[in-house]
């Protein structure tokens, strides 16, 4: 009942990778993401990443005395844009507000910013948490945005500590931003990775900002706190400037261990600012912010509040009209997957790793617009195949210039069996740097189509197997191993490309005649349980075949069975199981007889055999290793009536509770 | 030459088409003017070849008969405080006094349009925070009505462009009104001074002092020459968020305008403590003079005593926020220090500012702290309010009146040694009174040159208008000026 109760409630298995138990963390984000504007927040220097220092600077963003702000109404649209893609309220009426501090790349000594009445408020971000190797599978987690404000950037400080030389880069300055600020309803690194994620897809569909986190278009800062279960927080710290996904997931995680670590030698937390050193793999305090800063906020003088048009699409060149923006708003990540489960039948962790490459599901969707092509297929040429061959050659998925048209061709000669998947590999490591070559004309020209013609495949067989006998010869002597050679490169050049991955049972075939080929081949690859019998092989080519009566018990029930030939069938199975390991030394001698008597006089039944008993051994080596689980009991005990159940008996009144499986580390 | 400095800008066209003046002319007789009255250290720049250079511009159109610019041939000073391409702009500071813009303030451009012909950039206290002129790194500005050698100062912070204009060095100058600036000198130096709303001329490369009370102001020794100028300076500003967007409409000056209909308010509550007896009786003088013409009353400003206390918080606050783009990185002084970032910054602020500046960014910053911005700031933010809604309801309520007449300040100019024997707050607290209300409102003020005290010195009246009410007030303004007749300063 067990097992059967977890299927039927679903298994909700959480932990949080490394936090120990006795320990909560709590985890909040605050997200800035650069806008994609033409020009600046409020100047008309030109908004870009990588360009010639010091020339994308206005006199307004170098705080030339005198220069006033001037507020981009674009930066005001994505700004808006995005809030309302958050599910924010967007504030009718906001405004501006000065932050003062002193630092190089802030030359008016304030950063123009939106701190009492931000542009939007009351958010919320729904993500799936699913990092491959952590988690088993997704889960979904929420978390609300407190407010969404428009700010500028600073510029950039380069110190030169050999020539004791500070450089300043004031492209960056007055850059537009918009600021997320999230309540802390996060647990670890995961979580906070995951939520950057989905930010990341969000606004790269919203055209709002590209993104791009190493070129510092999406910075994360993130606030760190732990507790003992039922104490009160302790001090928080702040991480600044993270600017990965997995420096996310990697920062956040150090400094829980850091503050567990710290509070544990009875050390006390103390609120600070500090950076993640991604190489040193540590979060280290940041020298010049130390002392708790009042940034002596003032409402900006220079610009009157900012209005929107909430209600109507009446837009005028002072007044945004929300509405129309909202029109905008395209097919946001959650729905995509919500698509490709339900539409297209993926498995979640399959859609929530196709969102996360917008290239490959731009791909996936024209593909897929052919109904004939396999959803699930295609997905999975996509996330296995494409991938590791763009991977291995360091191409970012975006960047990946093979055209559809391309694609839809291969995956259609995959999908039509015309080629195998070696094939498939192949021509996309060919045809990733030369995109406009046809993978039909490029497999032809190849001559890597496969083989369909039965007749066609059992002659090149035989060709093989004709052309080097001593392998066969070893081949049925029990020296498995030598098939990959048969079916290689060298003795058969291609055909590995040519022959269909059922193939090499027609290696089998004709050597053995045998059908059940699928799990032979399961049984052929577990090559060293029959080490234990080879040693004895070689005598046995002359041995007598076994007695019809003695191969009948070795093929079905025990009734067939003399003692001796019980005794021995049992040995055999030993054998399988574990070299013998139990088995007497002559229990040894007289078993390799039999399996060479039966290997050279009746393979067909040796091969049932094997195969029978392997079977057999199955569900014991997949034992699964003691692992300590516990059921906790969710909710109240149910009353079921009618239940498809079988333990159930229809009609009647049965109490039931239901579990999840919790592993105890 | 001394005839000609009594004449208005109409006056000099008419001679400049009557033939029997030419702009070049004109205007080397102001720079010989300003260079002769240099003592009264009105310029900080004297930009003798620029304004000659405009006013053969000028000429030639006059010659050509092509349409002629409504300033065309007429000098202008311009406050230190506005940037002026190519022309340094120091804000009389330490920190500035190598800065060269590469832009053009909106008003700048706008009289270089007009056809000015500038003549320099005018003294001022540093960044436009004082009201005596005398907190300059430039020295101070004298007062060209008391040739003594116990001098008297000419009002401030725009004392240099006072200065410039009532001793004839220009026709017009352009000054920036924050608590009074503009029109506390033209009341010492007894010329015309003019304050707009707030919104209606651009605030575009004028180094700032407190964001949300400068205007750019007028001074001129007449109230059309304040009119025509205004018409060229006002206006929407795509460049400054907070100009007024509607078109503005140009200010017309009637001969034929009638004060019968108009209520004049008199403030009680600016019947202050240390105002002087003479002023005092001038006040009443001009209120006798219209009480003929049109409809006086006393009405009340309630929170005018605290006004004065809340324009200094709001004013240090700013300046706080203002001055902190003064690094000594991108611009201005720079000192030679380079044992820290911190060390940079505090070295350079320190010898850039002089102590005024110094002790207001102080205050400010204290007001600003996380535990002060609801004890100070946000409490003077809600005074201003009430302020601002004073004048609201004196203007719009029951009883409304159109104009409020009050004094501009408290008495003729100080000498300068009893001036600068109190402190920097203090003068202000005193010299503005009267005058940072209107800043604090928003709304357009004018200061008018009445008559002359027992010193020998002019006494000024303020009129004070509802927002928008530049033609109305200015029509008033023009009234009184003919009725007072204030003489011109004479300098042989």
């Amino acid at each position: 009942m067990r097992p059967r109760l977890c299927k039927y409630f679903k298994i909700h298995k959480r932990y949080s990778s490394n936090v120990a138990k006795k320990w909560q963390s709590v985890v909040g984000l605050e997200i800035h993401a650069q806008l994609n504007t033409e020009s600046k927040l409020f100047s008309g220097a030109q908004n870009t990443f990588g360009g010639l220092v010091n020339n994308c600077v206005s006199l307004f963003d170098a705080a030339i005395p005198g220069t006033l702000p001037v507020l981009n109404r674009k930066c005001v649209e994505l700004g808006v844009l995005a809030a309302l893609a958050l599910s924010c309220k967007v504030n009718e009426i906001s405004s501006f507000d000065r932050k003062h501090y002193f630092y190089a790349d802030l030359p008016a000594g304030y950063q123009i910013t939106q701190q009492r009445a931000p542009l939007a408020n009351d958010g919320v971000i729904h993500f799936q948490v699913y990092t491959p190797g952590v988690h088993k599978k997704p889960y979904n987690k929420t978390s609300i945005i407190k407010q969404i404000q428009l700010e500028q950037d600073s510029g950039k400080s380069l110190h030169d500590a050999e020539l004791k030389q500070s450089l300043v880069d004031l492209n960056r300055a007055g850059a537009p931003l918009i600021e997320i600020v999230l309540e802390p309803d996060l647990e670890d690194g995961e979580e906070a990775a995951a939520l950057v994620k989905e930010l990341v897809l969000i606004v790269q569909r919203l055209g709002v900002c590209s993104g791009r986190m190493e070129e510092g278009a999406l910075r994360v800062d993130a606030n760190v706190s732990i507790r003992r279960k039922g104490e009160p927080l302790s001090t928080r710290t702040e991480i600044k400037n993270i600017g990965s996904i997995r420096g996310v997931a990697n920062a956040v995680r150090h400094e829980i261990d850091r503050q567990q670590t710290v509070l544990e030698n009875g050390g006390k937390i103390v609120n600070e600012t500090r950076m993640w050193d991604a190489t040193a793999k540590v979060t280290v305090p940041m020298r010049d912010k130390e002392v708790v800063q009042d940034y002596r906020y003032m409402p900006e003088p220079n610009l009157p509040p900012l209005r929107l048009n909430l209600t109507t699409r009446e837009d005028t060149q002072d007044v945004i009209s929300v509405p129309l923006v909202k029109d905008k708003i395209p097919e946001l990540p959650a729905e995509s997957r919500t698509k490709l489960v339900h539409d297209f039948e993926l498995r979640p962790e399959i859609a929530i790793q196709l969102v996360n490459e917008s290239t490959l599901l731009g791909f996936f969707n024209e593909l897929t617009a052919d109904k004939q092509r396999n959803p699930t297929k295609v997905a999975n040429i996509l996330l296995n195949d494409l991938l590791t061959v763009l991977n291995k050659h360091k191409i970012d998925a975006s960047n990946c210039t093979i055209p559809v048209k391309q694609l839809s061709e291969l995956i259609d000669l995959l999908l039509q069996k015309k080629i195998n998947l070696n094939v498939c590999r192949s021509v996309l490591e060919e045809i990733i740097n030369s995109p406009d070559i046809s993978p039909l004309s490029l497999v032809m020209q190849k001559g890597w189509l496969l083989l369909t013609d039965e007749k066609e495949i059992t002659e090149k067989c035989l060709r093989v197997l004709e052309n080097n006998p001593a392998l066969v010869k070893q081949y049925k002597r029990g020296k498995i191993k030598v098939l990959k050679t048969l079916l290689g490169e060298i003795t058969a050049p291609g055909i590995d490309r040519t022959i269909s991955d059922g193939v090499t049972s027609v290696g089998y075939n004709l050597v053995y005649g045998d059908e059940d080929f699928a799990v032979i081949n399961e049984v052929v690859k577990d090559e060293e349980k029959m080490n234990a019998l080879k040693s004895k092989i070689n005598l046995n080519e002359h041995l007598p075949p076994l007695p019809a009566q003695d191969v009948k018990c070795l093929m079905s029930v025990d009734k067939y069975c003399t003692k001796s030939m019980r005794d021995m069938k049992s040995v055999l199975i030993e054998a399988l199981k574990d070299d013998c390991a139990k088995c007497s030394k002559e229990q040894k001698e007289s078993a390799g007889k039999v399996v060479a008597s039966m290997m050279a006089h009746d393979p067909a039944a040796w091969k049932m055999f094997l195969t029978r008993s392997s079977l057999q051994m199955l569900p014991e080596r997949k034992k699964p290793k003691d692992e300590n689980h516990r059921y906790k009991i969710i909710g109240d005990p149910e009353e079921i009536v009618n239940s498809r159940n079988r333990y159930t008996k229809p009609g009647v009144k049965v109490r039931v509770k239901r579990y999840v499986v919790e592993r105890v580390d | 030459m001394n005839k000609l400095s009594s004449y208005t800008i109409k006056e000099i066209h008419r001679a400049y088409n009557d033939k029997f003046l030419t702009p070049t002319n004109f205007i080397d007789q102001c720079i010989e003017r300003a260079k002769k009255t240099s003592g009264f250290n009105a310029f900080i720049t004297l930009t003798e070849d620029l304004a000659r250079q405009q006013s053969v511009v000028s000429e030639k159109r006059f010659k050509s008969n092509s349409k002629i610019h409504r300033l065309d041939g007429i000098s202008v000073g311009i406050k230190d405080n506005f940037c002026t391409k190519g022309i340094s702009t120091t804000c009389a500071s330490n920190m500035l006094k190598n800065f060269v813009p590469t832009y053009n303030a909106t008003i700048y451009s706008k009289l270089l349009d007009a056809g000015a012909c500038v003549m320099g950039k005018t003294n001022l206290d540093e960044f436009a925070m004082g009201s005596g002129t005398v907190d300059s790194m430039y020295g101070p500005s004298k007062n060209p009505w008391c040739l003594d050698k116990n001098w008297r100062i000419a009002g401030g912070s725009s004392g240099g462009s006072a200065v410039a204009v009532s001793s004839g060095a220009c026709v017009v100058a352009i000054g920036s009104d924050t608590g009074g600036s503009t029109r506390n000198p033209a009341a010492l130096c007894g010329i015309v001074g003019f304050k707009p709303t707030y919104g209606v001329v651009s605030r575009y490369g004028l180094i700032p002092l407190v964001n949300s009370m400068d205007v750019p102001g007028i001074l001129a020794r007449k109230v059309e020459d304040i009119a025509a100028t205004l018409n060229c300076i006002a206006g929407p500003d795509h460049l400054d968020s907070t100009t007024i967007q509607q078109t503005f409409s140009p200010v017309c000056i009637r001969s034929d305008f009638d004060l019968a209909k108009i209520r004049i308010g008199i403030p009680k509550e600016y019947h202050c403590k240390g105002m002087n007896e003479e002023v005092l009786e001038t006040w009443q003088f001009v209120i006798d003079l219209l009480e003929r013409e049109c409809i006086i009353s006393t009405v009340s400003l309630p929170h005018t005593s605290v006004s004065i206390a809340v324009y200094s918080i709001l004013n240090q606050c700013e300046v706080a926020s203002n001055m902190s783009r003064y690094d000594g990185l991108e611009y201005g002084h720079r000192a030679d220090t380079d044992y820290s970032t911190e060390e940079l910054y505090a070295s350079t602020r320190c010898e850039g500012f002089n102590n005024v500046v110094r002790s207001r960014i102080f205050a400010g910053n204290y007001f600003l702290l996380r535990q002060n911005y609801e004890k100070f700031f946000l409490k003077a933010l809600k005074l201003r309010r009430l302020i601002s809604d004073d004048f609201r309801y004196v203007f719009n309520g029951v009883n409304r009146v159109d104009l409020l007449l009050t004094p501009t300040t408290l008495s003729d100019a100080p000498l300068y040694n009893d001036f600068v024997s109190k402190a920097n707050r203090d003068q202000c607290a005193l010299q503005d009174y009267c005058t940072q209300p209107a800043n604090m409102a928003g709304i357009p003020a004018i200061s008018i040159p009445i008559k002359l005290s027992k010193n020998k010195l002019p006494l000024s009246l303020q009129l004070m208008g509802p927002a928008l009410s530049e033609e109305l007030l200015l029509n008033v303004a023009k009234k009184i000026e003919d009725f007072v007749n204030f003489p011109t300063l004479n300098i042989s």
